[in-house]
């Protein structure tokens, strides 16, 4: 009985080294999935000027590179939008995230997803936005 | 109808054959492009910013006119207003007291008259983003102000031409509302953006373009919102163009098709020398009127050069939102009528079950808050004409709310038309004769007054407004027979 134990055990671990080897391996392949589904597409304006990317929303912000457009990806994985109008976007290549002028970089996704902060009295019909045809916003209640 | 036919072809250049985006790139001009910012090189003093003899009240009867009204409701204006009041107060000193009105129409556009008052179609409050976005549009209509941008030969020479053409079509289109999808454009968004539509040459939105930028840094705004409102504009303009192709389209074939068989009698050879006109007119704006990709393009190097902190600023967001909600139901409601009047111009004949529809949406339209409104009541007894129901038409034109006793020149043709076909004419010739005077007897006022009165026999007014026309409009003299 001992004896099968001990080759249970051992196989037991076996099986646990080879599962977590497994996962490392695969962890790349599952987070670049995750990514791809949070892809969003990006549109950069003025195709034929430089493109800054910034490494914070602020006016301290190192630049951390410059690109043409042309070398611009079509898609990003978009974080944030600071109160300034500056996209958080992850580029791939790029070792931490960088922020965009979001005149410069449109992502006609997430810039269509109003929400708005508005009176408790003027909440908005959903479907009614009025921003651009056929988008919608939402009012938020403070 | 070879009169009809000829101004009708006047208009058909400048909406249909003028593209601007077509246009091609001629180059930067020196005047703008060095280093500095443009409101510290500028010497303001050097301008005189006397009106003389021009009013407001008759600077802006000429937009009203030919637009299809305001918003009766002060809540936008207001708005709009407290945001100018911020960008005047931070700019130069200079003897100017702007106001804003709020014009109906859907393209996202804005008019700046000399006599100071800015008018912002409420579209823009459908489109844009922010209050950043609006302050720009609106420092750059009051540069053009500051700048004293209003002697554009150009445009001086072309404006008797296009208000004559809107003039005589409106009246046309009127008389016939199952006419062609082409002519029954006049009366539409379209019709009065082209009429109203200032030109400015490349040098003068540079400018403005600058000088705006200026402004709304100096009022507290960031400037990187320019570059956006110009990507909104652009976009929208597209659409709102390209949603009235088909009916551009139809039009030049009913011009087209009517000029053939007239051209033979046109003894002032009109349609020719409007050809001729219009051809100098595409070639001169090809040299002079930037594109939206150049404005675009000036507006970001100038603001990276020369505000790259501003460029940080947070966005007014709030407020501007919160404004855009509290008027939700009014652009709701304005939208929905802009889709019926679409609709009436594109869709000659609809089914019952299509009609009872769209007759339900424009009761909404003239429910509540905008029951008065000129833009919707205008759609709703656009709907009744449709149906033949002139009464009920001009019922609601009764319950537009006006100005003086009057309604926007577009409106107050249609009354003469529906009082015509309601066989009212004295009431038609007295109306007529009223809105001639109170909008400075536009041709097509004449037009209606000789015409009214021959049917009338009124030979000894007929007379007196004959050579009353020739005097006033005598590029289009033989109009006035």
């Amino acid at each position: 009985m001992k004896g099968t134990l001990s080759f249970w055990g051992e196989f037991g671990e076996m099986l646990k080294r080879w599962f977590i080897i497994a996962m490392v391996m695969l962890l790349p392949f599952a987070a670049a999935k995750a990514m791809a589904e949070d892809m969003t597409p990006a549109v950069v304006s003025l195709p034929g000027l430089n493109l800054k990317l910034y490494s914070e929303a602020s006016r301290d912000a190192e630049i951390v590179d410059t690109i043409m457009p042309s070398e611009f990806p079509p898609t990003v994985l978009y974080i944030d939008t600071s109160s300034n109008g500056m996209h958080k976007i992850r580029l791939q290549n790029y070792e931490k995230p960088v922020w965009v002028k979001s005149t410069r970089v449109t992502l006609p996704k997430i810039d269509r997803k109003v929400e708005i902060a508005c009176e408790s009295t003027a909440v908005a019909k959903t479907g009614q936005s009025g921003k651009g045809l056929g988008d919608r916003s939402t009012c938020k209640k403070n | 109808m070879k009169k009809f036919t000829s101004v009708i072809l006047l208009s058909s250049f400048m909406v249909g054959c003028v593209s601007i985006d077509d246009l091609p790139y001629v180059g930067a001009f020196d005047q703008t492009s060095k280093e500095g910012k443009f409101v510290e090189e500028y010497d303001f003093t050097a301008k005189s910013y006397e009106t003389g003899d021009l009013t407001t009240t008759q600077d802006t009867r000429n937009i009203y006119l030919n637009s299809l009204g305001t918003i009766p409701d002060d809540s936008l204006r207001l708005y709009a207003q407290t945001i100018l009041t911020k960008i005047v107060e931070n700019g130069p000193k200079v003897p100017l007291q702007p106001e804003i009105q709020i014009g109906a129409n859907m393209n996202p556009g804005a008019i700046t008259v000399k006599s100071g008052t800015i008018f912002l179609n409420h579209s823009l409050f459908d489109y844009l983003e922010n209050e950043d976005q609006i302050a720009f549009i609106i420092a750059h209509e009051y540069s053009h102000l500051l700048l004293q941008h209003f002697t554009s030969d150009l445009f001086t020479t072309m404006h008797p031409y296009l208000v004559t053409a809107a003039d005589i079509a409106v009246g046309q289109a009127g008389k016939n509302p199952h006419s062609g999808k082409g002519i029954r454009l006049y009366g539409t968004d379209l019709m009065a953006r082209d009429v109203l539509l200032p030109f400015w040459s490349r040098q003068n939105e540079a400018e403005a373009d600058r000088l705006g930028v200026d402004l709304m840094v100096a009022a507290g705004y960031n400037p990187n919102e320019s570059l956006k409102a110009l990507t909104i504009i652009d976009e929208y303009e597209k659409q709102f163009e390209a949603s009235f192709e088909v009916e551009r389209n139809a039009l030049e074939k009913e011009i087209l098709a009517e000029n053939h068989s007239s051209k033979n009698n046109d003894k002032f050879n009109l349609v020719e020398s409007i050809q001729t006109a219009f051809k100098d007119l595409q070639t001169t704006v090809a040299k002079e009127h930037p594109d939206a990709q150049e404005r675009m393009q000036d507006v970001f190097e100038y603001t990276e050069r020369e505000y790259s902190e501003a460029a940080f600023r947070d966005l007014t967001k709030a407020e501007f939102a919160s404004v855009v909600a509290a008027n939700q139901e009014i652009l709701d409601k304005y939208k929905k009528a802009f889709e019926i009047r679409r609709t009436l111009v594109s869709e000659p004949k609809l089914s019952a079950a299509q009609f009872a529809e769209l007759e339900s949406t424009a009761r909404w339209t003239i429910s509540g808050s905008t029951q008065n409104h000129p833009y919707t009541r205008q759609t709703m007894s656009l709907v009744r004409e449709y149906k033949g129901a002139y009464e009920l038409a001009l019922k609601n034109l009764e319950l537009t709310e006006n100005t003086d006793g009057f309604l926007p020149g577009p409106m107050e043709m249609n009354r003469i038309q529906w009082l015509k076909q309601t066989r009212q004419n004295e009431e038609a010739f007295d109306r007529t004769k009223e809105v001639g005077e109170y909008y400075d007897w536009p041709l097509a006022t004449f037009r209606e007054a000789i015409e009214l009165g021959q049917v009338l026999g009124k030979k000894q007014e007929v007379t007196g407004f004959r050579l009353a026309c020739v005097a006033k409009h005598p590029q289009s003299r033989d109009l006035c027979q």
